[in-house]
């Protein structure tokens, strides 16, 4: 073991374990306790309902001091995600604090699916058609949700 | 209930029980240590706060300057078991209040859930570990077995190298031998002679004490003869017999009893340098060893040096002289061989047939130095040569050395000690290029595996471009060079697949510039085209048509069939380009057709087949379907003998170079198999070889040789 796991990140472990949060599955890595596979399954009343998004998530070194990396691995349509899966949010960044957790985190991805910022954008392209054919562009999600989401 | 306490009193920065909370102006409340201090902005002496994002400024005296959160304190200062009964600590992980126990192999106290989930976690990572050697443990099968294989060829190359010394030391013993027999013969011949002559010696004194005394019986009887009968002695037979008498009296004064014997000669043999001798067949021979790599399967008859070694110096037989009768007399030098050949050798003299005459007083200069000799045997050059006279003064004391005495020599070899020294040498346009050869025009390469070094080189080829084509053996590769040695391109590695190799041996080019080679330990051909792309291959050990065992040599007809010299099936096949087996001939044997051990082959511009039957020493010729033409060459080393030849090549003329890899030369043939000239000699310098391999030509005539033991390829 790596210069022993701080305790918080034990306890949230453990936590995330005993009450996982409705919709969204964490588990550490076998070999690497501060690497998660998470799922985060398409939140309803979106377009990227039905679908099982894969992420993935890192508590850096000076975790909680510095926020948790955090990056999509399943291909999906969305303004503030980018073709690599890098996540445009403001508390994994700037706004991010010890108080909030890896739960809170990944909540706050989940709304984000649910409600797109086109006008904070790190797909420019995406946020493109968002702003200016909605529909299509929510049309487009759905069909890249049904490609790429959804085990065939 | 006591859960939500609980919450409430978890700093959530480190999601701990309060350790010294302090309470934020905002009235949010953390650790003084490590949370409140790690968010703390010392530049600015401001925090802000993770809850609600309020900067505040940290007062004067720091972080402890913050007020306690005294509520909390008094809360966490209740007894433990009196708000939570039972008595029992909280897991060190969960912070639930159950039955703890210990963990057995670290200090942790935890509960059932939290043990049984830390086992887990251990049996998880045992599973993995084992996994993991699981996967790494076929590495140490694989070492073992390349230890057994490395084991079982260093014995076979240690039995093929004990093998070699056998046969070379014998092959010394053998010419020691041979030696000793022509000096007894020498001894035998010499006796004879003196016997001779002094058993005429013996008669004419003994006829002359007959006829001394006869002459005294009849002086006597004469002047005794006095009164009584018989014929009156007369005064004129008197006078006859007391002139007689005196004659004989002068004479018998004038001989001394020694005199009789002057000039005898005696016959001494002197092993000359014997320390050098001695010390050179106590070093005779060297084994280097070098890193053994398994998978270059060098085993290698010829990687003792032993066998190229230079013969020993043999003795020097003098023969000391007492006086000299106008008869010459035979000073043999019998000098060692090939040992100090020059490069220039074929500019010699046509040699002369002749024999012994007593005549010859008068010497010719050809001031040869006695050590250089041309188209040497390793058994003798005899050299007969006029010693200026010595008279009659001389001693009768045995010459020690014949150094010291000086000399003009001409060569008359002498038939009954010198095999075939004297062909007379007729001259042709071609014979005289080839005559000149032994100077090199290029020489590339040395020991290593770097781009343009050579492990053992074996086949070479020229392209139709010119380019020279070296099977690279023990780096299992082909390179290919410009004329003047530039490397142009190289393929090939180590293996058994396609484009791979295991120490080829032969290559040759066909027509198209496609390179054909002999992949000898994978007992098979490869075919590649001139950029080196694998094209296609063809055949496999064993001994039934199309299988091959260690094939050697291969060439290419205008037609596209393809020659292999099929070594240790000891016979010769044909294939087509496709691979598809045409014919065979020849096999185990020393007759007309057949083969023991061919290692190279060329096909003539008419189709003739050339092969060298190494083990034989000797080189057939066929026609193209295989039947027997001619041959020629015998074991040794005189003109047109060979000693395991190897390479050959032929022209456009049909000559034939033949690589004499025994003798360390390399010799011309017409088309009929007469001999034209040699070169070469072995050493390590220009124009010297170890180990002759392929032969090719140019087309401008230069002859490329694959120079194995000094790991280079050098142009005549």
């Amino acid at each position: 073991m790596m210069s022993s796991l701080p305790r918080r990140i034990i306890k949230e472990t453990q936590r995330l374990t005993n009450e996982p949060v409705p919709g969204i599955n964490a588990v550490p890595d076998e070999q690497n306790a501060r690497y998660f596979h998470v799922d985060v399954m398409g939140p309803s009343e979106s377009p990227f309902e039905g679908g099982t998004f894969k992420l993935e998530l890192f508590l850096p070194e000076d975790y909680p001091m510095a926020p948790p990396k955090v990056r999509f691995m399943t291909k999906i349509y969305h303004p503030n995600i980018d073709k690599l899966g890098r996540i445009c949010l403001d508390i994994l960044k700037d706004k991010w604090s010890p108080a909030l957790q890896i739960r809170t985190v990944l909540l706050s991805i989940q709304a984000l699916l649910s409600a797109p910022n086109p006008d904070d954008p790190l797909a420019n392209d995406v946020a493109e058609q968002w702003k200016v054919n909605e529909s299509h562009a929510i049309e487009t999600a759905k069909a890249w949700t049904r490609l790429y989401a959804m085990k065939s | 209930m006591e859960q939500q306490i609980e919450q409430l009193l978890t700093c959530p920065v480190c999601l701990d029980r309060y350790k010294k909370p302090k309470i934020l102006p905002c009235q949010h409340t953390f650790c003084q240590e490590p949370c409140l201090q790690q968010l703390a902005d010392p530049v600015r002496r401001k925090v802000k706060c993770p809850e609600c994002r309020a900067v505040h400024n940290i007062p004067p005296k720091g972080i402890s300057g913050f007020p306690n959160n005294i509520t909390i304190l008094k809360f966490l200062d209740l007894p433990a078991d009196a708000t939570f009964s039972s008595g029992s600590e909280t897991c060190q992980v969960c912070r639930r209040i159950t039955a703890i126990s210990k963990c057995f192999h670290c200090p942790k106290r935890l509960c059932e859930t939290c043990r049984k989930a830390h086992t887990s976690q251990l049996k998880t990572d045992i599973g993995h570990q084992t996994s993991q050697l699981w996967r790494e443990l076929p590495k140490l099968s694989e070492a073992v077995n390349l230890v057994e294989k490395t084991a079982t060829h260093i014995k076979q190359s240690g039995e093929m190298v004990k093998l070699d010394i056998k046969s070379s030391i014998d092959q010394n013993i053998r010419k020691l031998r041979e030696r000793e027999q022509i000096l007894l013969n020498e001894v035998d011949l010499f006796l004879q002679s003196e016997l001779r002559l002094l058993k005429v010696k013996q008669e004419n004194l003994e006829v002359e004490v007959a006829s001394i005394a006869s002459h005294c019986d009849s002086a006597e009887s004469r002047i005794s003869q006095a009164s009584p009968s018989g014929v009156a002695v007369t005064d004129a037979e008197l006078l006859s017999l007391h002139k007689q008498g005196k004659e004989y009296l002068v004479q018998l004064q004038n001989t001394t009893i020694d005199a009789a014997v002057d000039d005898c000669k005696t016959i001494k043999f002197t092993l000359q340098n014997s320390q050098t001798l001695h010390s050179n067949i106590a070093t005779l021979g060297e084994l280097s060893s070098s890193a053994f790599i398994i998978n270059a399967n060098t085993v290698n008859p010829n990687s003792v040096n032993s066998s190229s070694n230079p013969p020993p110096r043999n003795p020097r037989l003098s023969l000391s002289n007492e006086a000299f009768r106008g008869l010459p007399v035979v000073e043999m030098f019998r000098t060692s061989s090939q040992l100090r050949t020059s490069p220039s050798v074929v500019r010699q003299s046509p040699s002369v047939t002749g024999s012994v005459s007593p005549q010859q007083a008068s010497p010719r200069p050809n001031p040869v130095h006695p050590n250089s000799n041309s188209n040497s045997n390793s058994n003798t050059v005899g050299r007969v040569s006029h010693i200026s006279t010595v008279g009659r003064t001389e001693q009768n004391r045995a010459r020690p050395g014949n150094s010291s005495l000086e000399f003009t020599s001409y060569e008359v070899p002498l038939d009954d000690l010198v095999s075939d020294f004297s062909h007379v040498q007729r001259r042709s346009p071609t014979s005289a290029f080839y005559r000149s050869k032994g100077l090199i025009q290029t020489k590339f390469g040395s020991k290593g595996s770097d781009l343009g070094h050579f492990t053992w080189p074996r086949g070479v080829a020229v392209s139709p471009e010119n380019y020279i084509i070296v099977a690279d053996s023990s780096n299992h590769r082909v390179q290919v060079f410009t004329p003047s040695g530039q490397l142009v391109r190289v393929f090939g590695s180590y293996g058994t697949g396609e484009g791979e190799f295991d120490c080829l041996a032969g290559v040759t080019v066909n027509s198209q510039g496609w390179i054909v080679t002999a992949d000898r330990y994978n007992h098979r051909v490869q075919i590649f085209d001139s950029n080196g792309r694998f094209i296609r291959q063809f055949g496999q050990e064993g001994s039934r048509d199309g299988q091959l065992s260690y094939p050697w040599g291969v060439a290419t007809d205008r037609m596209g069939f393809i020659y292999v010299c099929d070594k240790d099936n000891h016979r010769v096949q044909v294939f087509r380009l496709d691979g598809a087996f045409v014919r065979k001939f020849g096999r185990l044997g020393n007759g007309n057709g057949q083969f023991e051990n061919p290692h190279y082959i060329a096909v003539a511009r008419d189709n003739r087949v050339i092969v060298s039957d190494s083990s034989n020493h000797r080189i057939q010729v066929f026609d193209k379907y295989g039947r027997f033409l001619l041959k020629f060459g015998s074991e040794g080393s005189g003109n047109g003998q060979f000693k395991y030849p190897r390479g050959v090549a032929v022209d456009q003329e049909g000559h034939i170079i033949v690589g004499d890899s025994g003798n360390n030369r390399l010799q011309l043939f017409r088309q009929d198999g007469s001999f034209l000239c040699a070169f070469g000699s072995w050493g390590s310098g220009d124009g010297e070889v170890k180990g002759l391999e392929g032969v090719a030509l140019t087309s401008r005539g230069n002859v490329v040789v694959s120079d194995r033991e000094n790991h280079r390829i050098q142009i005549f």
